[in-house]
């Protein structure tokens, strides 16, 4: 065996595609989570005309789902040293990287798009009780959803409602309700405490914290999930695939 | 004597004190969104005009736009004026009167009871005024009381109480409030989207990756090349050997030496067929 690939670095190939294909399936497992969007905020993005975490989510499912059989490939390759199957793992395994290298630079980016501007807050005064359009509909249901739950109002307070014009101020004055009614505390049969001291704000009976935190939390959670495990998995794969290459040299 | 005295000091004192006192806001940390794009919640006047004596005088309350010049809220015989919002044209011109009502008692506020949901709206409405509330008054051709209209957005105003006994004549009043002024609504369409500077994560993944996958596709390249000029001279090699195997085969005298080299023909048989 000399001189022709040595056993040496087959094992350690052996040994880093089991590697890949654990945290492959892992990446597979944790990317269907973040696709069936548990904090269901995917209208939010889905609004914007982009949805490019979740986009990011489906390629690494396929991404996780490749690496875990390529994992296997790869294991296969080494122990019988055939250099056509080696050079078919290469190819494949390259393809597939430079596929999660995009789903992970396109998730983060557009994380950043969502979490680091304004666009959520203009959309919200955009959309919120416009019933003209799909997309209306289905954010103010969102909205309503999460400000009930979560027990939180606008982006970043009440503020949001009286400090910019939207949809809302279009339809109710704002001596009748200068926010959503949904911004109101509420006790546990979900009815509003008091509509007068909502109405005038006073902090016993209105939820002054924004919704921000609960979005952002939502999206970060994907985007970490989705990059960062999907980066640490891509560094891990170079240093196998490096080897590989090294590998096929001496078959 | 001593009594009389007495009393006259502590009018002049509370005269004195009452001559001091502007209207305040109402406690922000209590009331979120205070002045809002129309209305302002001020505090009314607790104890301002002395004492719980006068139980049939009125407080009025009066405002005017801090770009009026004129300042005055009663004629030359004390008695208040009765400008409405409309003739002074939202308190551009003179002060117009805004709401009046009874005169607070001193009682400390009972503000434990506003945790009780069923008197909210009514300890609001005792220690609060809120200036703008009506939004139907101007518009109604059938109202008669005061009308407390919406305030225009973005305009500084000040107030002022006055003390009205039961004689209807000014016994009392505070000084003009600092100016308050009216939040101005941001068009949203012109909130800025532009999310500025990328996060260093984005970043990081987005300039690592780049460069690994270009070093893992000259990598690629370079395994490629080198692999195959490997195989070449092997088969160059491979090639000589056997010419030279055949060389060696025709002569008898070397068949032991080729026969003894068979362990290394056996490296070279596999190559071609992988």
């Amino acid at each position: 065996m000399a001189g022709k690939g040595s056993s040496g670095v087959a094992g350690l190939i052996i040994f880093g595609n089991i590697i890949i294909l654990m945290a492959g399936l892992a990446l597979f497992a944790e990317t269907i989570w973040a696709t069936t969007d548990p904090y269901k905020v995917y209208p939010i993005l889905g609004v914007t005309g982009k949805d490019d975490v979740f986009a990011g989510g489906w390629i690494a499912i396929f991404c996780g789902f490749c690496f875990f059989l390529l994992g296997i490939y790869g294991i296969v390759a080494a122990i019988r040293g055939s250099q056509t199957m080696v050079m078919v793992y290469l190819i494949l395994m390259l393809i597939v990287y430079i596929f999660e290298c995009a789903s992970c630079i396109t998730s983060f980016t557009h994380r950043d798009y969502m979490v680091n501007s304004n666009i959520i807050l203009k959309q919200m005064l955009t959309y919120y009780t416009d019933t003209s359009t799909a997309q209306g509909k289905e954010l103010t249901r969102v909205w309503n959803r999460i400000m009930l739950e979560k027990n939180c109002c606008g982006i970043s307070g009440p503020k949001d409602w009286v400090a910019y014009t939207s949809t809302f101020r279009g339809q109710f004055s704002e001596e009748k309700a200068p926010w959503p009614f949904l911004c109101c505390k509420r006790d546990s049969n979900f009815v509003i405490m008091s509509e007068d001291g909502c109405r005038v704000g006073h902090t016993d009976y209105i939820n002054t914290q924004g919704c921000f935190d609960h979005i952002g939390h939502a999206i970060n959670s994907y985007t970490w999930g989705i990059s960062w495990f999907g980066f640490a998995i891509l560094m891990w794969t170079l240093l196998v695939m490096l080897l590989t290459m090294y590998y096929y040299t001496t078959l | 004597m001593t009594l009389l005295l007495s009393l006259l000091f502590f009018g002049l004192v509370d005269r004195l004190y009452t001559a001091q006192v502007k209207p305040q806001i109402a406690n922000r940390l209590l009331i979120t969104n205070n002045p809002t794009l129309t209305t302002i919640a001020l505090e009314k006047p607790f104890c301002v005009f002395g004492s719980d004596s006068c139980s049939s005088c009125d407080v009025y309350l009066y405002g005017v736009d801090v770009a009026s010049s004129n300042l005055v809220v009663v004629d030359d015989n004390s008695v208040p004026l009765n400008s409405t919002f409309q003739k002074t044209n939202g308190g551009r011109l003179a002060p117009y009167k805004v709401a009046s009502f009874g005169l607070p008692n001193c009682k400390s506020p009972a503000f434990d009871s506003a945790q009780d949901l069923a008197q909210i709206a009514n300890i609001l409405d005792k220690y609060l005024v809120r200036i703008g509330d009506n939004v139907t008054c101007l518009t109604d051709p059938n109202y008669l009381g005061i009308c407390n209209s919406p305030l225009s957005e973005g305009t500084s105003y000040r107030f002022r109480y006055i003390l009205v006994n039961s004689t209807g004549k000014m016994a009392d009043q505070t000084l003009w409030s600092d100016s308050i002024t009216t939040r101005a609504v941001k068009d949203m369409s012109r909130i800025d989207t532009w999310p500025g500077r990328r996060s260093g994560g984005m970043i990081v993944i987005a300039s690592i990756l780049s460069v690994l996958v270009f070093f893992l596709l000259v990598a690629f390249a370079a395994a490629v090349l080198t692999s195959m000029m490997g195989e070449s001279t092997s088969d160059a090699n491979t090639a000589t050997y056997e010419s030279r195997i055949s060389q060696q085969a025709s002569s008898e005298t070397y068949s032991g030496v080729l026969r003894g080299s068979s362990l290394e023909r056996e490296r070279y048989v596999p190559k071609p067929q992988a």
